[in-house]
């Protein structure tokens, strides 16, 4: 005998009932007014709520319902009513309240990191490599299109000089060019444009520096960042509406929580073009050491902010001198002075004097 | 503001009871994460089923003398509901089109009449299949309202509210809420709704540009204004013996909950939705008192059961949010 109160669905009265479960059924004695009363319900002819686990009502279409308290009775009832039934994922969220709950957000949280982390990566990169490279072409294009930049024709064309002594590698054509900007950078479009600025072009001291500039910008376009990465950024849009939108919640923030991220892949870019540039190198036979002394000639350039590594999208520079010093250490190799390219980076030199 | 005191009937007992949500973030949360990966995988045709689970989820979290209240609509009546509602905005949707054709002018012309007719229906059909399928202690709530009454009012508060470029705005919303909530029903008991358009008007006038002045920080007190005015002018009659509403917010209260639910947003990226909603949801019960001498257990049943969920639907399609 368990304790619990009905209501007839005729008032809202309750009246105070001992309640008995059987395997296939309830029954349940009342006493109103004196006048005493039973009623048996059928199991399958019943429907339960529960109310975050600590009430039950139980209610039928003709009869009226039950609410019930007691925590004895509630698990009583539970045994025999979901023994021969099961309950679904909803069901089951109400009955068990937190620890549920924060199963289910655990389970999917694991989900959508994994998701995030490793699935969308992979599935990007093969989206990516589906795409030919006539569409890295394109999406270059349409970069410089945008960028209002004043080419330098005679640098352009000392450059390009400078850069066809070099095997890349690559099946990539590639266009080298010099932009006039007080910026100390250089950039790889996809497809295969890549631009110095002469302001750093005039802080280069050795041929093997900018081989080694030009070695890593290379092979940003060799692997295909800026197409991965746009694959990448977008599937990620995709599955954070997915999952936020559904629920009802919709924060611009998690954009920005995207972006930081989004920052570290890109460094992960940086190291492999880093690495992939000394092999470069090796290949050509360029003193490999011309990577270290560029980043020795970038760090000496002051930045107006000095942000800490996770923010910036460049690993630190102490951070790169010191893998590529390994990667040295562990590849050596000879290196053979070319005329041809001392040559072509005098000349170079003479337009843009230190 | 005018405080109705109602004294005790004689030999009728004063009472004051509960209205509690009890309601946890957590359980929310799943229910909402759950809803939202099957409404992902069926591509959204699980809407009807997963709105219908935090309906009653959220009406069972709230409690009036500790006896919970009911939501009986199913994910089933709201789907038959949904596509109707589809099918109803399709066919608009084509004859907008053909018009568009004949004429751009008559063609948006026709839209915003057609939107501005079809309002009141829904908001109608809406509130008839909501308040049907509520019930407390089994006893069902009910919508009484007329629908060419309903039509009729609408149109005229919205004609005189575009006339007057907006100024009866405050009107209207008042006149609207009286008669829907007039004819709301608890069983045997009955709720009115006695606001006046002025009064709400200078409320809003005065909130308006307070806010301005002090530069959005009045903007809670506002609220809290809005939502006593909202409450206040409530009553629950049965027979002969009522019970009076009376807000308990403040400006204040509502400055606190609204930046916690704020800050619980910003700093969990949107997924502390459920809980922020939760203490929503808590805020509005505990700020809401009853009192007066009717009793409950002696309400009884009167209302029938609805189950036309189409204008429920449609007034999700329009975003039209009812309680």
């Amino acid at each position: 005998m368990y304790p619990g109160k009905y209501f007839d669905n005729k008032t809202a009265a309750l009246t105070t009932v001992d309640i008995q479960f059987y395997q296939e059924y309830l029954e349940f004695r009342m006493n109103r007014n004196g006048v005493r009363s039973r009623l048996s319900w059928l199991y399958k002819e019943i429907n339960v709520q529960s109310v975050n686990g600590k009430q039950l009502r139980i209610s039928t279409a003709a009869e009226g319902g039950l609410e019930i308290d007691d925590p004895e009775c509630i698990s009583a009832f539970s045994k025999l009513y979901y023994a021969n039934r099961g309950y679904s994922v909803h069901e089951w969220l109400l009955r068990l309240g937190n620890k549920a709950v924060y199963t289910v957000a655990l389970v999917l949280l694991l989900i959508v990191g994994l998701c995030y982390f490793v699935v969308l990566p992979i599935l990007a990169d093969q989206v990516a490599q589906t795409l030919p490279r006539s569409f890295d072409k394109k999406l270059g294009e349409l970069a410089q299109s945008t960028l209002d930049e004043t080419t330098d024709t005679a640098g352009s064309k000392l450059l390009t000089a400078f850069a066809g002594k070099i095997n890349w590698e690559t099946p990539d054509t590639l266009t080298f060019s010099v932009k006039s900007s007080k910026i100390d950078n250089a950039y790889a479009l996809p497809g295969g444009y890549i631009v110095v600025y002469d302001a750093l072009l005039k802080k280069i001291k050795t041929k093997e520096e900018l081989a080694a500039l030009l070695a890593h910008e290379v092979s940003h376009v060799k692997f295909r960042h800026s197409t991965r990465k746009l694959c990448k950024d977008m599937s990620t849009t995709l599955l954070l509406d997915l999952f936020l939108g559904g629920m009802g919640a919709y924060s611009g923030l998690y954009k920005n929580a995207n972006t930081l991220h989004s920052l570290s892949y890109s460094r992960k870019y940086e190291k492999e073009a880093d690495l992939e540039g000394l092999t470069l190198l090796k290949d050509n036979k360029i003193d490999q050491h011309g990577m270290l002394h560029l980043m020795e000639t970038l760090s000496s350039i002051k930045q107006p902010v000095n942000m800490p590594t996770f923010l910036s999208s460049h690993p630190l520079t102490k951070n790169r001198i010191k893998y590529v010093d390994r990667q040295i250490k562990k590849h050596p190799a000879p290196a053979v002075q070319n005329e041809d390219l001392e040559k072509a980076f005098r000349k170079l030199k003479e337009l843009y004097p230190s | 503001m005018q405080q109705v005191y109602t004294p005790p009937a004689p030999g009728g007992l004063f009472s004051s009871p509960r209205l509690k949500f009890i309601g946890n973030g957590g359980t929310y949360f799943g229910i909402l994460i759950v809803n939202a990966l099957l409404c992902a995988i069926t591509l959204g045709l699980y809407y009807p089923w997963a709105k219908a689970k935090k309906l009653n989820y959220l009406y069972q979290s709230t409690t009036l003398e500790d006896s919970s209240f009911t939501f009986s609509g199913t994910g089933n009546e709201m789907f038959k509901g949904f596509i109707k509602a589809i099918g109803l905005l399709i066919g608009f949707g084509i004859i907008i089109g053909i018009l568009m054709r004949v004429h751009v002018a008559l063609g948006i012309i026709a839209y915003l009449v057609g939107i501005t007719l079809l309002l009141p229906f829904v908001i109608h059909g809406a509130s008839r299949y909501r308040w049907s399928r509520t019930s407390w202690r089994g006893i069902r709530f009910g919508y009484r309202g007329d629908r060419s009454a309903f039509v009729a009012l609408f149109i005229k508060e919205f004609l005189l509210t575009v006339v007057t470029l907006g100024f009866y705005g405050s009107w209207m919303v008042i006149n609207l809420r009286n008669y829907i909530i007039s004819n709301i029903r608890f069983g045997s008991g009955e709720f009115k709704y006695k606001g006046d358009g002025w009064d709400f008007f200078v409320l809003n006038i005065k909130g308006y540009f307070l806010t301005i002045i002090t530069l959005g920080i009045y903007g809670f007190w506002w609220q809290a204004d809005v939502f006593r005015y909202y409450i206040d002018h409530m009553t629950l009659s049965q027979g002969d013996r009522s019970y009076t509403f009376r807000s308990t917010a403040t400006g204040g209260k509502f400055f606190g909950v609204i930046l916690l639910n704020m800050l619980i947003i910003i700093f969990t990226l949107g997924i502390g939705y459920a809980w922020a909603e939760v203490n929503m949801f808590k805020f509005i019960a505990e700020n809401i008192e009853i009192e007066g001498d009717v009793v409950l257990e002696q309400l009884s049943q009167t209302e029938e059961e609805y189950t036309n969920a189409m204008g429920e639907d449609l007034a999700d399609f329009l975003d039209l949010s009812i309680i």
